[in-house]
C-alpha cells in the first residue's frame, strides 16, 4: 500500500519563523499522527531553547552567566561543544561562544536594551570552560551565546527526529536556514535574498540533499553594530554583506557562514567540506567552484 | 567564434595576460565589424545586426551583441598552457565574463584557479515575483521583541 504524506507546519520559535514541509511517498506508515508529530517537534525545540537561550531567565545559559561551577549538559549537546571548540581553534578564537558578554555589553542583552557600554575582549576558552561530556566545568561566570551555529544545530535535531519518525523527504526551514532531504534527485531552487532589498534575490542556488544557511548583518542592527561582532576588533564587519554556505549538515553550514565573516574560506576548508558564496558590500562576489547557483550578474 | 592567440607570459603575469587577451578579443571583434561596414570611421555605423537573434539593433553600438569566446595559449615556466575566456557583449557593455581553466600542470592549475577566485564579478537583485523559487535563504527575520524594543528606544531618544 502506497502512503502519501503531505504535511506543512508553520510556527514561530526561538525568535524566528519555521516552515516544515513533509512530502513522503512510501510504503511505510509513520508511527506518529500529524498532531503528535507537531507536538513532538515543538517539544524538541522548546527543550533546546530552555537550555541554550540566553534570553530565557530559566535557561542553563542564564545560570552559567550568574555562577561558575560544574554543569550537566544534555546528551545531544556533545557535537555542539566539540565542533564549536574545533572552529574556535581553527579561527584562533574569532568564532567563539564566549562572545555573549560582548553582545550584552554592546546592548544586545536579554532585555534588548540596545544601550552600548564599553566593550572588552571576550574570555579565552581554556581559561573559562572545560568540556568532558556531559560535564561542563565553568571556571568563571560567562555569558555564552550559541547564536552562530545553534539554530542550524537545532534544525538538524528536528531533521533527525523526522527521520526517526519514519519520514524521508522533507524540508525544515528555520528563518532561511534550511535542511533538505529527499529520496529523489530533485533540486530545490533557493533564492539568495538581497540583503539590501528583501523583495529581491541576487541568484538562485540549487540544493539537493543538503543544508543551506546564510549569515547577514542586515536585519539585527542597532547603533554601529549588527549581531555579528568580531571579538578582536570589537566591531561588526562591514565589508561582507552576506555569506551563504552549503554543507551536509545545517549545523556546519550555519557555523561556517558566520566564520566566513572573520576568516578566509581556505582556513575552514582544511577541516570541513562545504561550498560558499560571499556577497561583499560593493556587490562583488566570491564563491567556491562547487556552489551550484545561477547568479544575476550585473 | 574562436580564435587562438599566442601570448607568452610568466605565470605571475596572468592578470596582464588576461587584459591583453580581452583587448585582443575586443579588437578582433571590432575588426570584423570594420570589414562589414567597409572601413568606415568609428562614429558612423548606424545599423548593426544583433548576432544573437538577427534583430536590427538601432543603437549606435560599436560592437556586435553576442557571446564571444577565445582560447588563449600561453607559455608558463612549466610548458604551454591554455585558458578560455568568454565575454557577453550587450550594447557595447561586457555584461558577463566567464573564465574556464584548462591548465594541466598542478602549479598552473593553482594560478589559474587563484586568478578565477580573485577576478571580481558583480551581482544585482532581481524581483522575487518574477521568479519561481521553492525557498528563500537570507538572514533570519527579526523577532517581534527585537523590533519593538528598537522602536521604543528610537521614540524615547527623540527630542
Amino acid at each position: 500500500m502506497q502512503v502519501v504524506t503531505n504535511y506543512k507546519f508553520e510556527f514561530e520559535a526561538i525568535g524566528t519563523h519555521w516552515v516544515i514541509d513533509i512530502l513522503d511517498n512510501t510504503h511505510t506508515c509513520s508511527k506518529l499522527s500529524k498532531d503528535e508529530l507537531l507536538r513532538s517537534i515543538n517539544a524538541l525545540i522548546d527543550e533546546f531553547d530552555k537550555n541554550f537561550s540566553r534570553f530565557r531567565q530559566d535557561s542553563l545559559i542564564t545560570q552559567i552567566s550568574k555562577r561558575e561551577g560544574l554543569y550537566m549538559m544534555p546528551a545531544y549537546a556533545e557535537p555542539l561543544f566539540t565542533t564549536y571548540k574545533q572552529l574556535y581553534d581553527l579561527t584562533q578564537g574569532l568564532f567563539t561562544p564566549l562572545i555573549g558578554n560582548v553582545l550584552v555589553d554592546a546592548g544586545y542583552d536579554a532585555k534588548y536594551s540596545f544601550v552600548p557600554n564599553k566593550l572588552t575582549t571576550p574570555l579565552k576558552w581554556n581559561d573559562t570552560l572545560e568540556y568532558n561530556h556531559p560535564e561542563l566545568l565553568v571556571k568563571q561566570k560567562v555569558v555564552l551565546d550559541f547564536g552562530a551555529g545553534g539554530k542550524g544545530f537545532l534544525v538538524d535535531l528536528v531533521a533527525e527526529h523526522l527521520i526517526k519518525s519514519g519520514f524521508e523527504t522533507f524540508i525544515v526551514d528555520a528563518g532561511g536556514d534550511i535542511s533538505y532531504k529527499s529520496l529523489e534527485n530533485i533540486d530545490l531552487k533557493i533564492g539568495l535574498e538581497n540583503p539590501k532589498d528583501p523583495d529581491q534575490v541576487i541568484g538562485i542556488a540549487y540544493v539537493k540533499n543538503a543544508s543551506i544557511c546564510s549569515s547577514a548583518g542586515n536585519r539585527r542592527k542597532w547603533h554601529d553594530f549588527h549581531h555579528i561582532i568580531n571579538p578582536k576588533t570589537l566591531s561588526s564587519p562591514e565589508e561582507i554583506l552576506c555569506a551563504w554556505t552549503i554543507s551536509d549538515t545545517t549545523f556546519i553550514a550555519d557555523s561556517i557562514a558566520t566564520c566566513l565573516f572573520f576568516v578566509q574560506p581556505d582556513i575552514i576548508e582544511k577541516e570541513y567540506d562545504f561550498e560558499y558564496l560571499i556577497l561583499y558590500s560593493d556587490f562583488s562576489i566570491k564563491k567556491s567552484p562547487g556552489f551550484q547557483a545561477e547568479l544575476f550578474y550585473a | 567564434m574562436r580564435k587562438h592567440f599566442r601570448i607568452y607570459s610568466k605565470e605571475d603575469n596572468i592578470q596582464t595576460w588576461f587584459a591583453l587577451l580581452t583587448l585582443a578579443l575586443v579588437v578582433s571583434v571590432g575588426k570584423i565589424i570594420y570589414k562589414d561596414t567597409g572601413d568606415t570611421p568609428f562614429e558612423t555605423p548606424s545599423l548593426i545586426v544583433d548576432k544573437e537573434n538577427g534583430i536590427n539593433n538601432n543603437r549606435n553600438t560599436v560592437y556586435q551583441n553576442g557571446v564571444f569566446s577565445a582560447e588563449g595559449d600561453y607559455l608558463s615556466p612549466g610548458g604551454s598552457e591554455k585558458i578560455i575566456v568568454s565575454l557577453t557583449l550587450t550594447n557595447d557593455v561586457v555584461t558577463d565574463a566567464q573564465v574556464t581553466p584548462l591548465a594541466e600542470l598542478p602549479t598552473s592549475k593553482a594560478y589559474q584557479n587563484d586568478f578565477i577566485q580573485h577576478y571580481k564579478q558583480f551581482v544585482i537583485g532581481q524581483n522575487i515575483d518574477t521568479l519561481e523559487l521553492d525557498k528563500i535563504s537570507g538572514s533570519s527575520l527579526t523577532p517581534k521583541g527585537f523590533n519593538d524594543a528598537l522602536k521604543k528606544i528610537k521614540e524615547e531618544s527623540r527630542i
